[in-house]
């Protein structure tokens, strides 16, 4: 692979249950590791994408297109059926906040936790702890348990990690809003800097502004195919729109 | 440059075992949240792995000491013995069985190596179980019962219980997702092992034509070897039997830790 590519997906297929059913007959439980008929699916069929290193990427796509199962596997928590995912250099999918995040725990002891359990060696974890809780402005309840902190509170502690893992390639389920209007205004610009250095970013999103103000490329996604992979932000937005009114005429 | 790719299903044990080696200082501190989250909020704190055994022995006793008049000075100790080596092996599958359904949020959003969530569980009952052992040199010496050179066999029934656990886990975390109704097959099938197992009567009570069969029982067997090493008689436990339940232990960790790797990406995907 060209060392100028952050990620390289060739002739990629996952299908994946969309509603999980129960084996409901002896018969099925045979069947346990192969795909029962009854199971209601979806596929991401044949996806071929090159995404260079530095570019900024924005995912369009109606609910349950896809846009998500693409990231895990971009990530690598799903693996292809077919095909092969090539990465090249450190990934961090954010998609939620509080990722391993243990109640009965104080909060120090969480940021260490989570941030491991995103990749990063535990001693750097413990050196970037002053600055994780400096961001997330929770001196004062730091070595409080969890399970005494307000849902905004975690969010904060939740943000303040991710904003430290300092990826190579970085890839967005969903931007986030939490805390005050202070800290959101942090949260923002912290984004901004982490999209706006030299790292590979995807976002998963359907805020069109933050499309036509942060990406460089845009890929939409229709039914698990790529219907579209542009660096015309407002072709693509208006592709998402005629998906979309053709989905609601269904 | 990562390739995301399916691994082949012998290459599994050998995935686990540089996995596990990779992230230990992760596993380490996970089993440490575990230990803290379980006994630091109480009163008595770690003090718990010893009351635990000591209640249920006590319980045993006087069914069967007291209330049934057996003479046997060592069977609480028996007893004992029997019952720390069962609950770290059924705690471990218990708990192993349904680690990536309670952990279905996390293995959703973040990628790292699910194994260690099977290895927590029996790294934390490990070390629970090192722990409850306490119990039995003070109980000897209380007895005055002498330590033999037979003690240096009883790292093969801690280390052979614990990893006969985590490659049951490992096979069975996987078919839990697929098939919801095994963790009550799990359940059901631990309490009648318990009955099995020789856990509350020593391998001695059984008569000689089926002793070998029992001893088939590689749970049996390292609770047999734990008494033998503690009480300095190995007349049971011959070298061919442990070596047998030691080979056994080996293959169920092989066989679980192959399916668990040939399948948990799929798994995965019916989180």
């Amino acid at each position: 692979m060209n060392s100028d590519v952050a990620l390289k997906l060739t002739n990629v297929h996952l299908t994946y249950p969309v509603r999980k059913s129960s084996p409901k007959s002896v018969k099925r439980l045979f069947s346990l590791f192969s795909r029962r008929k009854d199971e209601i699916t979806a596929t991401l069929s044949d996806i071929n994408l090159e995404i260079m290193k530095g570019e900024i990427i924005g995912v369009l796509g109606h609910n349950g297109a896809g846009k998500s199962t693409l990231l895990r596997l971009l990530s690598g928590i799903y693996q292809p059926d077919k095909g092969s995912v090539q990465v090249n250099g450190k990934i961090s999918l954010l998609a939620s906040l509080g990722t391993g995040f243990q109640r009965d725990l104080s909060g120090r002891d969480n940021i260490v936790l989570s941030g491991s359990l995103h990749g990063l060696p535990i001693e750097k974890v413990r050196a970037l702890v002053p600055s994780i809780i400096l961001f997330s402005g929770l001196e004062d309840s730091i070595d409080k348990p969890l399970r005494t902190y307000s849902s905004g509170m975690r969010a904060r502690l939740g943000f303040s990690i991710v904003a430290h893992l300092d990826p190579e390639i970085l890839l967005f389920d969903e931007v986030f809003a939490v805390g005050d209007s202070s800290f959101r205004a942090r949260s923002k610009q912290r984004i901004a800097e982490m999209v706006n250095g030299d790292s590979t970013v995807i976002i998963v999103t359907h805020n069109e502004q933050l499309i036509r103000d942060m990406c460089t490329r845009v890929i939409c996604i229709d039914g698990g195919e790529l219907v579209l992979d542009t660096t015309d932000t407002e072709l693509a937005i208006s592709e998402y729109h005629k998906n979309s009114d053709k989905r609601d005429l269904k | 440059m990562d390739v995301y790719a399916r691994p082949s299903f012998f290459r599994g044990p050998f995935i686990s075992f540089q996995s596990i080696l990779k992230n230990r200082s992760l596993l380490s501190l996970m089993v440490r949240r575990d230990l803290k989250v379980t006994y630091g909020d109480y009163f008595l704190g770690y003090a718990w792995t010893l009351l635990e055994p000591i209640f249920f022995t006590m319980v045993f006793f006087l069914v069967f000491v007291i209330l049934r008049g057996n003479p046997d000075k060592l069977l609480p100790l028996n007893i004992m013995l029997g019952i720390l080596i069962f609950s770290a092996f059924s705690k471990t599958v218990s708990k192993g069985s349904s680690q990536l359904i309670r952990n279905s949020s996390l293995i959703q959003q973040v990628s790292f190596p699910r194994e260690l969530l099977i290895a927590n569980v029996s790294g934390f009952q490990f070390v629970r179980l090192l722990l409850s052992l306490i119990i039995v040199p003070i109980y000897m010496i209380y007895m005055g019962i002498s330590f033999s050179w037979t003690i240096v066999l009883l790292p093969i029934s801690i280390f052979g219980i614990i990893l006969l656990a985590h490659g049951f886990s490992l096979m069975l975390c996987i078919i839990v997702v697929f098939v919801r109704d095994m963790n009550m097959v799990v359940d059901i099938g631990l309490r009648a092992l318990f009955f099995l197992s020789g856990v509350f009567y020593s391998a001695t009570y059984i008569p000689a034509e089926y002793l070998d069969y029992h001893l088939m029982n590689p749970v049996a067997t390292y609770i047999e070897i734990c008494r033998g090493a503690v009480l300095g008689d190995l007349s049971i436990v011959t070298p061919f039997v442990i070596l047998r339940a030691v080979g056994i232990t080996f293959l169920v960790f092989v066989f679980g830790s192959s399916i668990f790797n040939r399948y948990q990406n799929r798994a995965v995907i019916h989180l």
